[in-house]
């Protein structure tokens, strides 16, 4: 006969992931500001190539999203698991591994992304020893975690674990779909895809990176923690039910919403749009049962801090998710795709969603993993009105900001030219809208010190002890819960199997996956092949390569959409020519841009001279009066690495750029004959620059020579025979 | 093989179509799932997490 034992639930893996999300938001946070202030005072960087916003802008989303909230996630799942299992964690060893691995990957990102070690791939930047890490750690938590389900003590599966069992099997499927690369060295690496089907997996990451890391183990958590704070059962278990299933299988379609008007195909722009717009039903289902849990508990809002943060998070959560699909909608993404709107729709869910269910969280757990009150509410409740007043000090502006500046691009004359045809100007007139942001940005911050410091004073003097509880015995199947034929409706029945829910959970999400990404790599009118795109020289791919090592790509577009405000603006050329997915097939990765902080570069290949863009590069505004863009004087200062070109030819050849066998021995003699001639071009043109009393002459071996030679090839293959010797690569892509 | 169906498929529309039939027949199943349900299960499993005794302390 069995019998119930006590045993103690692992609390201390869940203080060290709550002080990991405490640290780590407040670099995440200081890294964010630092950013916001870059936007209106590049000096901020003080000529630093390691703290320009290109670099610094992946670390403040990867500290946010991975440190923060990854942490902030650990935290949450470690507390409510044990507790809903009724059993201490599968293994503890597991769980150290877990912890300090993660901290690892965090610290080496933190190393990294400053250096320019990026895979130039939003939200997924960390290079390719990083990604192995990434996945090892995250099997470790996986079969930690489902360890333990397996072995409960409860018989049922509450709708939080099911929440975290989806992200655990979507969240490894996307990443590992997305890191596919072939590396050229050890922190160097070319994504296995190209061009329009690159840019499809990444969004198809990067949307759901939002959903299944900074949504769904989030609901899950408020399915947990919202009951317990507000002492009520959740509203509707029934609707947790259609919330979670409806929200895993639509989630996973809506990636190519992110494309919009790009080179995408249209059937699967289509499917984006579609999707996200059912996507408002299982999304306000959710948090609807979120705050219906609190019928009759709303007194108990105005006075607990911890109540406060969630019901501002979930309210968060339902603009956001309403807000998304009206953004989805094709004539509301073309004006605000590329803006600050965008920006504005990402904090509202970051700052308000995300942050202040961390803030909640925290505020909950930190006391009762030390047995001790918060040390000040009062204080709480500040961090709470500070914070609220950040978010709206940030997010208006940026509105504002967004819905102006889409409005001026597109804004012609009554002669029919562009109203604004200097796209700077557009940038000028917003950016006081950029210093109330930082200023909002800085009381977010300031409310996150408060309460690192409350949770510091009630932490210390307390006496740590795990939580003990009385352990249920071991679950018997009596053979009661057969499923019966005909019955398959059975909700309650799958939800006794842990390892079944699992694999259905992955099958919801691969069918989304397969139905958009399967099709656009078997069928070959997706994307047409254009005879005369070429893959670029060594030297070309070399200035690429820096390109996305300086996170240019982080303010620069390189897709012109069709529209006339913008093949107007953007191809300077007569043609006045959108781009056409024909002319990524080489580019590994594609570098089609998410925000014009600055104007799209597609076409920028021939509009300067040579020496403007040798003086641009090193002092923007020497060039552009008013461009809040920082110089790259290190790419004056920084000898070309003419060694990596052949590891590079390689790696490429072996993503499907169809250099010749050999070439690699050749093109670093190409390289430097292509070098000469852009030396002997800005000497003709008397090029220099004097940057904080430093005078830059031209020098062939320098790395803005391969910036240049990139640039000048952005975009001119569709209108010329390209330039690379017939020798030196087989046929093109078919 | 599925190469060559897919290679041979005229107007990739009907994967828009197919998706969305697919799912509202699953959207479809799991509402009549939950109709279903047993009653006393559904309350025991939504007040799951109020029972280790420690909820509302704090608030």
């Amino acid at each position: 006969m069995n019998t119930a034992e006590t045993a103690e639930y692992d609390d201390r893996i869940v203080r060290n992931f709550a002080w990991a999300t405490v640290i780590f938001g407040i670099i995440g946070m200081l890294a964010g500001l630092y950013i916001a202030v870059a936007m209106f005072a590049p000096a901020i960087s003080f000529g630093s190539e390691y703290l320009t916003f290109g670099r610094i802008r992946p670390l403040h989303t990867n500290a946010i999203i991975f440190a923060f909230v990854g942490n902030g996630i650990f935290a949450g799942v470690y507390y409510s698991l044990q507790r809903l299992c009724k059993i201490r964690m599968y293994s503890d060893k597991l769980s150290k591994i877990h912890f300090w691995a993660w901290q690892l990957i965090i610290l080496s990102a933190a190393v990294t992304l400053p250096m320019g070690f990026t895979s130039g791939k939003e939200y997924a930047e960390l290079e390719w020893p990083i990604d192995i890490a990434i996945t090892l750690t995250w099997i470790i938590f996986g079969i930690n975690m489902l360890g333990t389900i397996i072995k409960r003590r409860e018989k049922h599966m509450y709708v939080a674990i099911w929440f975290y069992i989806g992200t655990f099997v979507t969240v490894a499927l996307l990443h590992v779909v997305n890191s596919m690369v072939i590396p050229a060295d050890i922190l160097k690496s070319y994504s296995a895809y190209a061009g329009v089907q690159d840019a499809l997996v990444q969004w198809w990451y990067g949307h759901n990176a939002v959903a299944f890391f900074l949504t769904t183990p989030y609901l899950g958590l408020m399915y947990y923690f919202l009951p317990k704070a507000a002492n009520r059962p959740v509203f509707s278990y029934r609707l947790s039910i259609i919330h979670f299933w409806s929200l895993i299988f639509i989630y996973i379609w809506a990636g190519p919403h992110h494309l919009l008007y790009t080179s995408l195909p249209d059937w699967a722009q289509s499917l984006g749009v579609v999707f996200s717009l059912m996507l408002i039903a299982p999304s306000w289902g959710g948090m609807l049962n979120g705050l219906l849990t609190l019928r009759g508990a709303w007194d108990k809002v105005r006075e607990e801090p911890v109540l406060k943060f969630m019901v501002v998070a979930v309210t968060c959560y339902g603009m956001a998710t309403f807000e998304g699909p009206m953004m989805a909608l094709k004539s509301v993404n073309a004006l605000s795709h590329y803006t600050d709107w965008t920006v504005a729709h990402v904090h509202v869910g970051g700052l308000g969603w995300n942050g202040f269910m961390t803030f909640g969280l925290l505020y909950w757990i930190i006391p009762k993993i030390y047995n001790k009150e918060l040390h000040s509410k009062k204080l709480a409740n500040m961090h709470f009105w500070v914070g609220t007043i950040g978010i709206l000090f940030y997010v208006i502006p940026m509105y504002w900001a967004g819905i102006t500046q889409g409005l001026e691009w597109k804004q012609f004359t009554e002669n029919g030219t562009l109203a604004h045809p200097n796209f700077l100007e557009t940038v000028t007139h917003i950016k006081y809208m950029y210093h109330m942001r930082a200023f909002g940005g800085l009381l977010y911050f300031i409310g996150a010190v408060l309460m690192t410091w409350n949770l510091i004073k009630t932490a210390s003097g307390a006496k740590v002890e795990d939580e003990k509880f009385v352990m249920p015995p071991p679950l018997v199947d009596t053979g009661e819960e057969k499923l019966p034929a005909g019955m398959m409706y059975k909700h309650r029945w799958l939800e006794s199997r842990a390892l079944l829910f699992t694999g259905l959970s992955l099958v919801a999400v691969l069918i989304g996956g397969l139905f958009e990404i399967v099709p656009m790599y078997l069928v070959k009118s997706n994307v047409k092949t254009i005879e005369s795109v070429k893959p670029y020289t060594a030297l070309e791919q070399y200035g690429r390569d820096v390109y996305i090592r300086e996170g240019c790509y982080t303010c620069h577009s390189q897709m012109i959409r069709p529209f006339r405000s913008e093949v107007v603006r953007y191809d300077w050329k007569d043609q006045r020519d959108y781009s056409k997915a024909g002319e990524f097939v080489y580019d590994h990765p594609f570098q089609w841009g998410s925000k014009r902080i600055g104007p799209d570069l597609h076409r920028i290949g021939g509009k300067y001279p040579h020496s403007w863009h040798f003086s641009h590069m090193a002092d923007p505004e020497s060039t552009s009066k008013g461009s809040i863009m920082p110089g790259y004087t290190n790419l004056y200062e920084d000898e070309i690495k003419w060694s990596f070109a052949p590891k590079s030819i390689k790696a490429l050849r072996k993503v499907g750029v169809p250099y010749k066998i050999g070439y690699e021995d050749e093109c670093i003699d190409d390289m430097k004959k292509q070098a000469e001639i852009i030396f002997a071009e800005l000497q003709k043109q008397n090029s220099k620059v004097e940057v904080r009393g430093e005078l830059y002459e031209p020098d062939a071996s320098k790395e803005i020579i391969a910036v240049i030679a990139y640039l000048q090839r952005m975009g001119t293959d569709i209108k010329k025979v390209a330039e690379l010797p017939k020798d030196k690569v087989e046929e093109n892509k078919q | 093989m599925i190469k060559d169906i897919l290679n041979s498929v005229n107007g990739l529309g009907v994967w828009g179509s197919a998706a969305i039939i697919l799912f509202f027949m699953v959207f479809a199943w799991w509402i009549f799932s939950t109709l279903m349900m047993n009653n006393q299960h559904v309350e025991h499993m939504g007040s799951l997490p109020l029972e280790n005794g420690d909820e509302g302390k704090d608030a």
